[in-house]
């Protein structure tokens, strides 16, 4: 069964179609399992959960990462420029990721999430990705004296 | 041109000297300029005379070249005042401002050309008096005068923006904002304001220009309702300059979701036209908002520095609330109204226009703002934390509501030094550290599979009993304890040994003294003890008591009786310490050894077979000879030339810290090796020693003989040598010629 064809095509929930080359795919736990149970050299792989712009980026990451001879430093650079997305477009290829189960991705995110965050002030953190203060400033002073030795 | 000559002698501009020794003149031109109205109409021709201000050269004809103009942030302030009190708005331009500064360096300037020197002087050149247009220091000086006129009729210049002076009397304000030679004056004081311009004519050559209609090219119209800011014509002119006048109007500023990204093999664009553009539309945004967002992103290709221009955003939001017209409102506008988003990312124009019109009641949903750190699954939000140092992690709970306890559920912790190193030294770290660990106690909830405890360089220990109890009823997994250095160890409490989920345990300095029904940890897979207080006969216990134990790290200088090591699933094993005392009684499975001995007691053959006879599995050994401190005792005859039994699964050797120049250490490399026919890769890492300090060369003969007990030898899968340090020696070269045959 898995001998069968070269390609394979994903289709996202807003009709994208991705066709992608089976050794690429069945590196994925759960295209895999796709692939064993249904003969899908003809079929299409449906993706409810993913959307063809996030699709996209995932397609692109997985191919660079399986071309033959890519150097670790191109690699780097490749993850470096592939990173440079929004909070949410990184969010949603995390999402992809988890629904994917591709864990090495899924680390390279919240990698990436990390670096945004670490080091920063927590004023740049909440201005960074949006996030609204909702305590009051008593409440907020409440927490800075409850963690004090953190604030110090 | 004859007015301005007459006006420059009028004003004592320069006096006629002869050039003295030594220094340079300017240089001088006519410029003729039309002046224009806010409308374009030509309004009149004039001549200026400035000096060529291009040949100065700065710390002889000029120091200081730097003047303040006012902020556009404090001209819109005056404006708004002006709208919500219904302050009067008067301007003023200063006739020649530049010519009222004074001079404070000699600047001595040739005569104006097309004029003749008057004839009654033989001088050559005019030394300069006053400040002159086209000079360097003009602006400064300048504007250093007018301070000191504005000064001196009781106005104080304000600290945030040097280009306001402002006047209170008897409750009421007179505000006076400056920009170069145009003057803007409000205030609540119509007869302090008569009073100020009788003034400043009479200092300089003062024009009214009535109510403020044009200033810094921005167009100003006044009527009951407000005031309203537009800059059509430079918007005019913009498009002019650009060539566009022709283009249609979009009504989105930006695409939304458009990222710049660089197209290969294009033309590349004049950049400064570029820059200049950018500049040019960035002062347009002033009035129009919706724009900012476009020219941020404009203006950040430039810099190729993907950071949001602070600058921007912060004038806008000064903006906002100048905005409302005539009565100044701060309404609590609701979060999702908020459009923080306006300036970080494109929004089409109607949601720009919305905000505009917004009535305060109305709340419109304008642009979800997404928090896409905060509504990450909580998995990913403490994989995240639990990368963070705890400090930076804990303070995560300032952010909001929903971040306050989320560091308290995380499964991984850290505690280590740095987490009260900024803390100075006011309160001793034993203090500093028992109030962060009574703090995690108390707030912590959920299970905790690993805890890493590093406190090496706290003088006194802690009580950290009730930790290990807290850890050893939340499931702890993997356990790092690296308590205090301290002359007496920390002794682990009897809820250590119930820790029955432990999969890897790392000790060190500790006291462990088992119960007596204590047996092992079922389910540890690693153990590292370092420097433990343990007695043999109870490591041996312990040792044979994980059944799954698979990765060991002893190092345990002070053992002095035999351990005697069961451990069916054990798969790698470091160990430092004397080897004499180890006893390795069941490890079928043990493939990977590292052995640093402290003690190396050689008195029969027995003693070096008995090493390896019990790892049958041995694939990869690592023999670390401790060089500093000589480990190595005994006579090298009594090493066998091989071991009674063959290592048969040892494919990788490395030896480092030996010298194959030593009797001792070449008879016993070359009994590994001779013993080990199936070997893939040998490394040897020498330590090179002086002469003097051999104990025993190694023989003549003994060189000799190397290469034939090797004869039955092929090494047909020895594929790496790698020997480092070489250092020349008879045997060595003798055993790189067997090993290369």
């Amino acid at each position: 069964m898995m001998s069968l064809g070269k390609l394979i095509t994903l289709k996202t929930n807003d009709n994208e179609e991705f066709k992608l080359d089976k050794t690429v795919a069945v590196k994925l736990e759960i295209i895999k399992n796709i692939v064993q149970d249904v003969d899908c050299t003809s079929n299409v792989i449906p993706l409810p959960n993913i959307d063809g712009k996030t699709m996209t980026k995932v397609v692109k990451y997985w191919k660079k990462h399986s071309e033959e001879g890519v150097t670790e430093v191109q690699l780097k650079n490749f993850d470096q420029d592939f990173l440079k997305m929004s909070h949410s477009e990184l969010h949603d290829v995390h999402l992809a990721a988890k629904y994917l189960d591709d864990n090495q991705l899924k680390e390279v995110i919240i990698q990436e999430f990390l670096d945004r965050i670490k080091g920063k002030p927590i004023e740049e953190i909440r201005e960074v990705f949006g996030i609204v203060n909702d305590y009051t400033p008593e409440e907020e002073e409440e927490v800075r004296r409850e963690n004090a030795w953190a604030f110090e | 041109m004859d007015e301005e000559m007459k006006s420059l002698k009028k004003n004592d501009t320069w006096e006629l000297v002869d050039c003295p020794p030594g220094k340079k003149t300017v240089g001088c031109r006519w410029v003729y300029t039309v002046k224009y109205k806010a409308n374009g109409m030509i309004e009149r021709f004039k001549a200026r005379l400035v000096a060529k201000g291009y040949t100065q050269t700065y710390g002889i004809d000029y120091i200081e070249t730097f003047a303040p103009v006012a902020k556009i942030n404090t001209v819109r302030v005056l404006l708004s005042l002006a709208a919500n009190f219904d302050w009067p708005l008067q301007q003023f331009d200063v006739k020649k401002s530049f010519l009222h500064g004074e001079l404070s360096e000699e600047v001595y300037m040739d005569y104006p050309p097309g004029y003749e020197i008057p004839r009654l002087h033989d001088y050559r050149i005019c030394r300069l008096k006053k400040s002159l247009y086209g000079l360097k220091q003009s602006p400064r000086v300048w504007f250093g005068k007018f301070t000191k006129s504005m000064k001196a009729f009781g106005y104080t210049q304000s600290n945030t923006d040097h280009t306001l002076f402002l006047k209170r009397q008897q409750g009421k304000i007179i505000a006076l904002i400056v920009y170069v030679d145009d003057m803007v004056v409000t205030g609540t004081d119509p007869e302090e304001r008569k009073a100020l311009q009788s003034y400043l004519s009479k200092e300089f050559k003062l024009k009214d220009l009535g109510p403020l209609k044009f200033f810094l090219e921005i167009e100003v119209s006044r009527s009951s309702k407000g005031i309203f800011l537009s800059q059509k014509k430079y918007t005019l002119n913009l498009l002019k300059e650009t060539g566009m006048t022709a283009c249609q109007p979009a009504d989105t500023p930006f695409e939304e979701g458009l990222k710049l990204i660089v197209e290969p093999n294009q033309i590349p664009v004049d950049k400064g036209r570029y820059q200049r553009l950018v500049g040019r539309l960035m002062y347009l945004a002033h009035t129009r908002p919706d724009l900012a967002y476009s020219l941020s992103v404009a203006a950040r290709d430039i810099a190729h520095n993907p950071v949001q221009h602070d600058r921007t955003k912060h004038v806008e939001v000064d903006r906002f609330f100048i905005k409302d017209g005539k009565i100044l409102e701060l309404p609590k506008i609701r979060l999702e109204d908020q459009l923080a988003d306006l300036l970080t990312k494109a929004v089409s124009n109607s949601c720009c226009q919305s905000f505009n019109i917004m009535p305060q009641n109305e709340k419109k949903q304008l642009v979800p703002l997404s928090d896409v750190l905060s509504n990450l699954p909580d998995s990913v939000i403490d994989d995240i934390l639990m990368s963070l140092p705890l400090r930076d992690a804990v303070r995560t709970s300032i952010l909001s509501k929903k971040w306050r306890y989320n560091w308290c559920r995380l499964p991984q912790l850290k505690l280590d030094q740095t987490l009260w190193e900024t803390a100075e030294d006011l309160i001793s770290p034993t203090i500093g550290f028992t109030n962060i660990l009574c703090h995690f106690l108390t707030l912590h909830t959920g299970p905790i599979t690993k805890f890493i405890l590093d406190i090496p360089d706290i003088e006194t220990c802690p009580n950290i009993d009730h930790l290990i109890y807290f850890l050893s009823r939340n499931g702890i997994q993997h356990l790092v304890l690296k308590p205090p250095f301290s002359s007496k160890p920390y002794k682990l409490p009897s809820s250590f040994f119930t820790c029955s989920q432990l999969r890897h345990l790392f000790l060190r300095e500790c006291l462990i003294r088992p119960p007596p029904v204590f047996k092992g940890f079922d389910r540890l897979i690693s153990l590292e003890l370092i420097e433990v207080k343990i007695s043999s006969a109870l490591l041996g216990s312990l040792i044979s008591h994980c059944p799954l134990l698979e990765h060991l790290v002893l190092q345990h200088d002070a053992i002095t009786d035999h351990i005697e090591i069961s451990a069916p699933k054990l798969r790698s094993f470091i160990f430092t310490g004397s080897i004499k005392f180890l006893h390795l009684k069941n490890a079928p499975l043990l493939s990977k050894v590292s052995y640093e001995p402290t003690e190396f007691r050689v008195k029969a053959e027995h003693d070096v077979c008995k090493i390896f006879e019990s790892i049958p599995a041995l694939e990869n050994l690592c023999w670390i000879n401790d060089c500093v401190q000589d480990v190595r005792v005994g006579p090298a005859e009594v090493i066998p030339t091989r071991l009674p039994y063959a290592l048969h699964c040892l494919k990788r050797l490395y030896i480092s810290g030996i010298t194959l120049g030593e009797f001792f250490d070449v008879s016993f490399a070359l009994c590994l090796i001779r013993s080990s026919p199936n070997l893939e890769e040998i490394e040897i890492e020498m330590y090179v020693v002086s002469d003097e300090d051999y104990f025993v060369h190694v023989p003549r003969e003994a060189v000799d003989e190397i290469h034939a007990s090797f004869s039955d030898m092929t090494f047909n899968h020895l594929r790496t040598i790698k020997l480092s340090n070489v250092a020349g020696a008879g045997a060595e070269m003798q055993l790189i010629k067997v090993l290369l045959a």
